[in-house]
């Protein structure tokens, strides 16, 4: 049986990154209490890419690892784009 | 398509371009992406997935246009699909289906239809019974098609090769056939020439060409055959007969082998990929003869071009697409520069399904021209030596001679099937005279006088004659008529 090997890769593998959507300026307490919610649910450390969207209402979009999660009140009123 | 958001919140799936190698990007992310899937990037432009790794993709890019490290994609759960309609008569599309013409827009087509399908089962085919006319006579002689038939063209370079495909293509069209005319990798001026001829001779009206330019992406150029197959199929289950012509898939072929080296397929022999031989029996096994609800049954006949090198009929593509299709038709360069045209080299291209849609008549004249033809190369081959000739090896030499004039024909001429058979009726029975003026004079009275009616009755009924022998006499009695037409 042939096996596909994985290409090469260049340089050292990248940290995890989390980007996280948000409509206000998180505090500094917020901010750790996402980053412990993220070591809890991964069991791995990551790095959080905040982005503000105030058209966002409320809620966030969680991105990580290829997954897109909108928990927003925006979409859930259908005003999202 | 959708929208880039839309397909982002229906699916929640994004992946980021990590690597570019024009076509192929590295991407990484989508957790749930499938094979052949479409993916949508950022900027609108689209990709095909190629190979799935354990935690990356490749995906095939279908725009010369690049795309940048880090930008965003979607997944859309979609394979690729093309519109398709009666519109699209007449025009050159690209292979994603938009127009390449400016002066004539295609009307939005809501009807998509999938690009890669799985070829029809046993169940669906019918087995091959009607003739496909070229309007050439030695193919439709000696080397007949049938419709659904797949027969591989042949050749070097500047042999003929399109001249014959588009004699047929012009022929199938009189007849009512909608041609589907596949330029993979073509220069512009090329394709501009198909367009100048096919409108010359107001075939535009049964002709799609589904094209694409030497600098498309590679991507683009790789999908050409596959579109252009799908557009057959459109046509067939709407009830006509298609020709398709695929020119050529040489090129086809590079491409591909380009890409799948770029992204890391383990290559194969010639380095194509291991995969070659699939991907061209996955296409040519979607034409044939399928049954149809209304009409019985409608046929796909695939006349697939493949350019050799110095006549090189062994090499690996090649003899590949030999074993998918039903036969090939070989353009030999010494034959053309012998000056014979069309410059078939009659024994080495072969026919296995057409010979059995031939009338019995038409069959019986073929195997009678057949035997002529290897004696006339025997005693050929002999008289070489300088000897004396026998009486009877001067007959055959001659008749030989009077055989290959027979099937010398200009470009762009088309000779109904009826008029093919009385010039071989007349040549069989010895009232041609050898030389070419007069072969191609009697071939142009007996196609003028075709038209009229009473002409038309005499030269139907020759064909339900059943015997070779009855034809013959038959002949012999008209012909004195016929000669008459010739002398005035």
């Amino acid at each position: 049986m042939t096996v596909i090997e994985k290409p090469p890769q260049t340089g050292k593998a990248m940290p995890q990154v989390a980007h996280i959507t948000l409509a206000f300026h998180p505090t500094e307490k917020q901010l750790a209490s996402i980053r412990d919610w993220f070591t809890e649910e991964i069991h791995q450390p990551v790095q959080l890419d905040i982005t503000i969207d105030t058209n966002l209402i409320a809620g966030a979009i969680i991105e990580y690892n290829g997954k897109h999660k909108d928990y927003t009140i925006a979409k859930k009123l259908g005003i999202a784009e | 398509m959708q929208t880039f958001s839309h397909y982002l919140n229906t699916y929640e799936e994004y992946g980021e371009v990590i690597r570019i190698n024009h076509p192929v990007v590295a991407v990484r992310g989508l957790p749930g992406l499938r094979i052949k899937e479409i993916v949508l990037f950022e900027d609108g432009q689209i990709g095909e997935v190629f190979t799935l790794y354990k935690d990356e993709a490749s995906v095939l890019v279908f725009s010369s246009e690049p795309v940048s490290v880090g930008s965003r994609l979607v997944r859309t759960n979609e394979a690729l699909q093309i519109p398709a309609g009666e519109a699209l008569l007449g025009q050159t599309i690209s292979p994603l289906g938009r127009s390449l013409s400016f002066s004539t827009p295609i009307p939005s087509l809501p009807d998509l239809f999938p690009v890669h399908t799985v070829p029809e089962g046993i169940l669906g085919r019918k087995r091959i019974t009607r003739p496909l006319l070229t309007g050439v006579t030695v193919v439709d002689m000696l080397l007949p098609f049938g419709k659904g038939q797949k027969e591989l063209i042949l050749g070097d370079r500047k042999t003929g090769k399109s001249s014959f495909v588009l004699n047929a293509m012009q022929e199938q069209a009189a007849e009512g056939a909608i041609i589907v005319y596949g330029a993979i990798g073509k220069k512009k001026s090329d394709i501009a020439l198909v367009e100048s001829i096919i409108s010359k001779n107001k075939m535009a009206k049964n002709m799609v060409i589904v094209a694409s330019y030497a600098l498309d992406s590679p991507g683009l150029i790789y999908l050409t055959p596959f579109s252009a197959m799908t557009i057959a199929e459109y046509f067939a289950s709407k009830g006509s007969d298609v020709v398709l012509v695929l020119d050529d898939l040489l090129t086809h072929a590079k491409y591909y082998r380009e890409f799948s080296l770029i992204a890391k397929k383990y290559p194969g022999r010639d380095s194509y990929p291991g995969n070659i031989f699939y991907t061209y029996a996955r296409l040519l096994e979607r034409a044939g003869n399928f049954t149809h609800k209304e009409k019985g049954e409608v046929a796909i006949t695939c006349l697939p071009v493949v350019e050799t090198l110095e006549g090189d009929v062994s090499d690996y593509l090649t003899t590949n697409l030999m074993s998918i299709t039903d036969g090939h038709l070989f353009f030999d360069t010494d034959i053309f520069y012998e000056g014979r045209r069309p410059s078939i080299n009659i024994e080495l291209s072969i026919t296995r399904v057409g010979k059995q849609t031939q009338n019995k008549l038409s069959s019986q004249l073929a195997s009678r021209i057949s035997a002529h033809l290897a004696d006339y190369n025997r005693v050929k081959s002999l008289s070489y030596f300088g000897q004396e000739l026998s009486e009877d090896a001067k007959i055959t030499l001659q008749r030989g001679e009077q055989i290959l004039t027979l099937f010398d024909q200009s470009e762009h001429l088309l000779i109904p099937l009826e008029i093919q058979l009385v010039m071989i009726g007349l040549l069989l029975n010895g009232m041609l005279q050898g030389d070419k003026e007069h072969v191609r004079s009697t071939e142009k009275i007996l196609i003028e006088k075709a038209q009229e009616k009473t002409y038309q009755e005499l030269f139907a009924s020759f064909m339900s004659l059943q015997t070779i022998d009855e034809f013959l006499s038959v002949i012999k009695k008209e012909g004195n008529k016929l000669q008459n037409l010739w002398q005035k």
